[in-house]
């Protein structure tokens, strides 16, 4: 049976560098996937593949399905119509994320009336006050007229993920979207994402580095390395079969109690020869 | 490097071609022909007579001789003031900073060209008065280029750290500042060229640049203009091209040196 | 936002006298005789000195200095001794003239240099991007006059196709009268058609040969805007958006893109006014330009030290304007100052 994403067989290069050397996953409807790796493993990549998004030069081979159909990455309309009403996104950076002359009501309208063509400039901005509160940003509707610059980090965040709600979509693509952020306001958005995506029961896939996020909000998990999919399992079992790339990677946590310690390397905790992959 | 080929190209050929050319070429660019009045280019003449029998191809490769000179001294003229200015405000600062970066708007509100007119004027006119107006108005920029350039890499951590070291302010300057601002202001330097030879060639077009019988390009093209309708078009078409190459050359290598060398703020 | 056009209208302010003084001095770097140099080499020594006193060179420096800026803001700007008539006046009559041809070469740039920028940056081929681009650094690099003739040996002497130097309408068709001065403006106010169309094809030439640069310049500026903004993560999220690539393009990337374009209005300008000097004097065109040409040919200065001081304070008042246009869209400018 396919899922609600299928990736077959992918492979993403920019150059001479394999970004992504022919990766296989599915997603399941309702399914929340966390993709953990180590900075340039691929995993934004493969967020940003998915949706057709990688730059003109980068070649891409392979298939992703999305419901049952292929997508067409170069066919810029048709991509226009999952992005954003089918697939959502958000982007790690809430600072740049935004265009800093348009304001927050041009943003959201702007998203909500792509994925509804013909749609009323009143319901684009119903729907985006609606959207403002759902992610509690509270006086949603006067708040519509700011600028980016005028609203916190946290907020800008919350908004990103208001925008990626607004098309309605069956998944959402969270690309280390609390990583520019200070711990307690990461804490507060990654709250407010979970509660959205639970209410509506979306698929997700969270990249992240922190594998302990992933453990709160997700239900499976996928580790990278290198531009492979080195193991792919049901959260709560990934210490039992761990890959020992992946216990390389949790072993590299820092923990209550190791104050003093020196954090171990990846490298280090590798087994012998075992990084030629 | 592969990228600098195509200016380097251009301005190599334009450069042999005026500086050797004349050993080909041994006509004298003020030698009237009495044969050939506003003769079309043929093989005693490649690029035609002007309507006293001068030789365009001599007067041409004469021409280019005085762009790229002029070029060339504009450029110092205009970097060594400019890049001190820039290296006084951007060290002293304060009031002496406030002060010349005044003057250097007030001189770079004007377009340059019209600056250059009446710095020409109040000399009192002739190649050389427009040769300084054309310098004047580039100091400016070169000064505006290099403060920043001093400023932002003054706020480096590694300036920092060569103070913390013992490095004074003169060591400093020499070893960590001026070869960061250098990469910069060369490519300043080689759209200054082009700009002076340009701008030198509009003085002559409008009367205050070389005088008449200096084998001028702008001049050249001022004089061939009332034959340019008539016919006679190689005395208008061959000098403009002459412009045309060695100002887009030098653009060129401009653009493509500010891409090899990479950063800078222009 | 007022104490930032308070600030702006202070340096302005500083900005105008320093060009004063720059023209100031510049015209008087000669160790000669002011009033020779604005009479000519051929005025009788009696003109001179009645002069000398006119404009006040007995005086001190500072006073000249004081004279000076007074007369030039006062719009007591003296008169051409060629032309027999006061620099105001002529300026006034032939400042139309440029105005219009400026005006028509800004917009063929504009709306060219956007178009192609556009294109593109949107179609990144050999022929959408690659001959812009090449055309781009042409531009840079034409004399204006020369293209100017050029222009007038293909259009004019070859095909015909238009009107010769000529000025702005043939010698049979009486110009429209009033209340611009811009013929086709006039011609149009008028219902007039047919002068219109007349007005606009002796137009067409030079201000192509005027508006070359302005494009070059404001062609590159926009695609390397356009350029770096599309590198920007908000390109990225507006497509995740659902939004198709040619409307980020138009609505969000150009917005961002042409913000800084504003800023190059002064210098526009700037190359427009010092352009219309090279070109006019190519097609015959009465305007303020010419009267500039002819007066330096003629070593006849008034207008031309008039035409300068004129230029920067054009110059200067723009970008005041722009500074606070600028702030009032980008509001990241009306809090920062900067």
């Amino acid at each position: 049976m396919s899922g609600l994403l299928d990736i077959k067989n992918l492979e993403v290069g920019f150059g001479a560098v394999t970004a992504i050397k022919g990766i296989s996953l599915s997603l399941y409807r309702g399914t929340r996937m966390g993709i953990v790796g180590e900075s340039g493993s691929g995993k934004s990549t493969l967020g940003l593949a998915t949706l057709g998004l990688l730059p003109d030069f980068a070649r891409c081979s392979g298939e992703v399905l999305f419901d049952g159909t292929a997508l067409h990455w170069d066919n810029d309309m048709a991509m226009a119509g999952v992005r954003g009403s089918r697939i959502g996104f958000v982007h790690q950076d809430p600072m740049g994320a935004f265009s800093p002359v348009h304001t927050i009501g041009t943003h959201l309208t702007r998203a909500y009336l792509s994925a509804h063509p013909g749609a009323s400039k009143a319901d684009a901005t119903k729907a985006a006050v609606d959207r403002l509160d759902e992610v509690e940003i509270t006086d949603a509707k006067s708040r519509l007229r700011h600028y980016p610059h005028e609203y916190s980090g946290g907020m800008r965040q919350r908004v990103m993920i208001a925008a990626a709600l607004i098309g309605n979509p069956e998944l959402l693509i969270a690309d280390e979207p609390t990583t520019a952020l200070d711990v307690t306001t990461q804490a507060a958005v990654l709250r407010v994402m979970n509660d959205v995506i639970e209410a509506r029961g979306m698929g997700l896939i969270l990249i992240t580095h922190d594998l302990g996020v992933v453990a709160e909000i997700c239900s499976e998990v996928a580790v990278m390395y290198h531009g492979e999919l080195i193991q792919h399992v049901p959260v709560d079992q990934i210490h039992e079969k761990a890959h020992p790339y992946t216990e390389a990677l949790l072993k590299a946590r820092p923990r209550p109690g190791m104050r003093g310690e020196r954090l171990p390397t990846i490298a280090e905790l590798l087994p012998e020869g075992w990084s030629d992959v | 490097m592969r990228h600098l080929f195509l200016p380097f190209a251009i301005l190599g050929v334009l450069a042999l071609a005026v500086f050797l050319g004349p050993l080909l070429w041994r006509i004298d660019p003020l030698e009237m022909d009495f044969t050939a009045f506003l003769a079309a280019p043929s093989l005693d003449h490649p690029m035609g007579t002007d309507a006293t029998g001068r030789d365009v191809l001599a007067r041409f490769l004469a021409g280019g001789r005085l762009s790229l000179l002029v070029g060339a001294v504009v450029m110092i003229a205009g970097l060594v003031p400019g890049a001190l200015i820039g290296l006084i405000s951007a060290r002293v600062g304060g009031l002496v900073d406030t002060v010349l970066m005044r003057v250097m708007d007030s001189i770079a509100a004007f377009p340059p060209i019209l600056l250059a007119m009446a710095v020409a004027i109040g000399l009192g006119g002739g190649l050389w008065a427009a040769v300084l107006g054309v310098v004047v108005s580039t100091v400016p920029f070169f000064a505006r280029l290099m403060r920043s350039e001093v400023m932002r890499i003054r706020s480096f951590p590694f300036i920092e750290a060569s103070e913390a070291m013992g490095g004074t302010p003169w060591f400093t300057l020499r070893w960590h500042i001026v070869p960061h601002a250098a990469t910069t202001m060369l490519v300043q330097c080689a759209s200054v060229f082009g700009y002076a030879i340009i701008t030198l060639a509009g003085l002559g077009f409008v009367g205050l640049g070389a005088e008449v019988p200096t084998p001028e390009w702008g001049v050249m093209i001022t004089e061939g203009m009332q034959y340019a309708l008539t016919g006679q078009w190689w005395l208008t078409i061959f000098p403009g091209l002459g412009i045309l190459i060695a100002v887009v050359g030098t653009n060129l290598l401009a653009d493509r040196l500010s891409k090899v060398l990479g950063g800078g703020n222009s | 936002m007022t104490s930032l056009i308070l600030s702006r209208l202070v340096s302005s302010f500083i900005a105008l006298l320093g060009a004063a003084l720059v023209a100031f001095v510049a015209l008087r770097l000669a160790p000669g005789d002011a009033a020779r140099l604005t009479l000519g080499a051929f005025a009788t020594d009696e003109a001179v000195a009645a002069l000398r006193s006119e404009m006040g060179l007995d005086q001190s420096i500072l006073t000249q200095f004081y004279v000076y800026i007074r007369d030039f803001f006062t719009g007591d700007w003296g008169r051409s001794y060629a032309l027999g008539e006061p620099v105001r006046s002529l300026l006034g009559q032939r400042f139309p003239a440029t105005l219009e041809l400026g005006l028509y070469a800004f917009c063929m740039a504009f709306v060219s240099a956007l178009v192609l920028a556009l294109w593109g940056a949107h179609r990144k081929g050999p022929i959408s991007d690659g001959v812009p681009k090449a055309l781009g650094v042409l531009a840079l690099g034409v004399p204006q006059f020369w293209f100017g003739l050029v222009l007038l040996i293909v259009g004019f002497e070859m095909t015909g196709l238009f009107p010769g130097p000529a000025g702005r309408l043939p010698a049979t068709v009486t110009p429209p009268a009033g209340p611009t001065g811009m013929y086709t403006v006039d011609a149009l106010l008028h219902g007039d058609l047919k002068t219109f169309a007349t007005a606009l094809h002796h137009l067409f030439l030079p201000a192509l040969a005027l508006g070359l640069l302005p494009f070059g310049f404001l062609y590159r500026l926009l695609r390397a805007n356009l350029e770096d903004v599309s590198g920007a993560p908000f390109a990225l999220v507006a497509r995740a958006h659902g939004q198709s690539r040619l409307r980020v393009m138009v609505a969000t990337l150009l917005p961002n893109a042409i913000i800084p374009m504003l800023t190059a209005s002064g210098l526009i300008f700037g190359q427009l006014l010092a352009g219309s000097v090279l070109v006019e004097r190519v097609y015959n065109w009465p305007g303020a330009g010419m009267l500039v040409t002819q007066g330096v040919l003629q070593q006849d200065y008034a207008v031309v030290q008039v035409f300068i001081l004129l230029s920067a304070v054009i110059y200067i008042v723009t970008n005041l304007i722009v500074d606070i246009v600028a702030a009032s869209i980008d509001p990241r400018l009306a809090k920062g100052g900067a």
